[in-house]
């Protein structure tokens, strides 16, 4: 059984950290060179990510990563084909999260009503705020429901973990 | 955006020559790697943050592509549609890799478009 699992969010979430943790091929990658001096990072997705990864009881995931920027949501279009389900990561260092989200919440509303969405929220040790209540209530107003969970996506375990709740989500 | 004055310049200059030279070009669009409009002439002026950020998509999986058949890095990716030709070429300097958007109509002359693009990629590339 094969899925197709795509990962989005902001720019600097981890969406290609997350990918290259768990991929158990080299993964693709589409990175240049960062030229918008309003976000202080070397590089940034400009096509996809890609990698592949099974899980013990055999299923094969498809790793799909988008670029962050909404000036990429053609991508965002073309990524979403055949998902099966969606991981938004929120960096709650950014200056407004919560509107972060709303943006993949948005861009992503067709995907995420068909199939199952967990949003993981990343940099809440140094940032607890907002909490995740805030996350889950904002997700409420917004009519969608869906897991929120802090992750931290450099650690290969927690990004396994949140591709087995995704399949949980499906398989409910 | 961290691009220099210098380099942007350059790429005004290169868009007006680019307009100026090929037949049948209908726009021309200079980005930054990452999809970031730095010079252009188009009809409709919404295409351009789009043109910008599709020709960053397209000369990435471009690269990839490449590099995934052991082909080298990519140089240009050209698109031949039913009404004309787009073709997207990269234009690397050690400040700031570029690419170099032209858009032209079924009469251009598709070696002449892609003569000029490339010196205009050269020039950049000079800056």
């Amino acid at each position: 059984m094969e899925h197709k699992i795509l990962f989005t969010g902001t720019m600097g979430a981890g969406k290609t950290t997350a990918i290259a943790a768990v991929s158990e091929i080299a993964p693709v990658r589409t990175e240049v060179r960062n030229s918008d001096a309003s976000v202080a990072k070397a590089t940034t997705t400009v096509g996809l990510d890609y990698g592949e990864l099974t899980l013990d009881n055999g299923e094969k995931l498809r790793l799909y990563g988008t670029p962050g920027q909404i000036r990429f949501d053609f991508m965002w279009r073309i990524l979403a084909r055949g998902a099966l389900g969606l991981v938004i990561l929120v960096d709650n260092s950014r200056p407004d999260p919560l509107a972060d989200l709303e943006v993949y919440l948005d861009g992503f509303a067709e995907l995420i009503e068909q199939t199952a969405c967990v949003v993981a929220v990343g940099r809440t040790e140094t940032h607890p705020e907002p909490g995740l209540d805030a996350y889950a209530q904002r997700m409420q107003d917004k009519g969608v429901l869906c897991p929120v969970l802090p992750a931290n996506v450099t650690d290969p375990r927690q990004v396994v973990q949140l591709l087995e709740l995704l399949l949980l989500q499906l398989e409910a | 955006m961290n691009i220099p004055p210098r380099i942007k310049d350059a790429a005004e200059s290169a868009v007006d020559t680019l307009m100026r030279e090929i037949k049948g070009v209908k726009a021309v669009v200079i980005s930054t790697e990452d999809g970031l409009e730095l010079a252009a002439r188009v009809e409709n002026t919404a295409q351009v943050a789009r043109l910008s950020a599709i020709a960053s998509s397209l000369a990435a999986l471009g690269a990839v592509a490449g590099e995934e058949s052991g082909l080298g890095r990519c140089e240009n990716v050209a698109i031949e549609s039913a009404l004309g030709h787009i073709l997207m070429l990269q234009a690397r300097h050690d400040e700031a890799d570029l690419i170099v958007s032209v858009v032209a109509g079924k009469d251009a002359v598709i070696g002449q478009v892609l003569y000029f693009a490339k010196q205009a990629t050269l020039a950049l590339q000079r800056a």
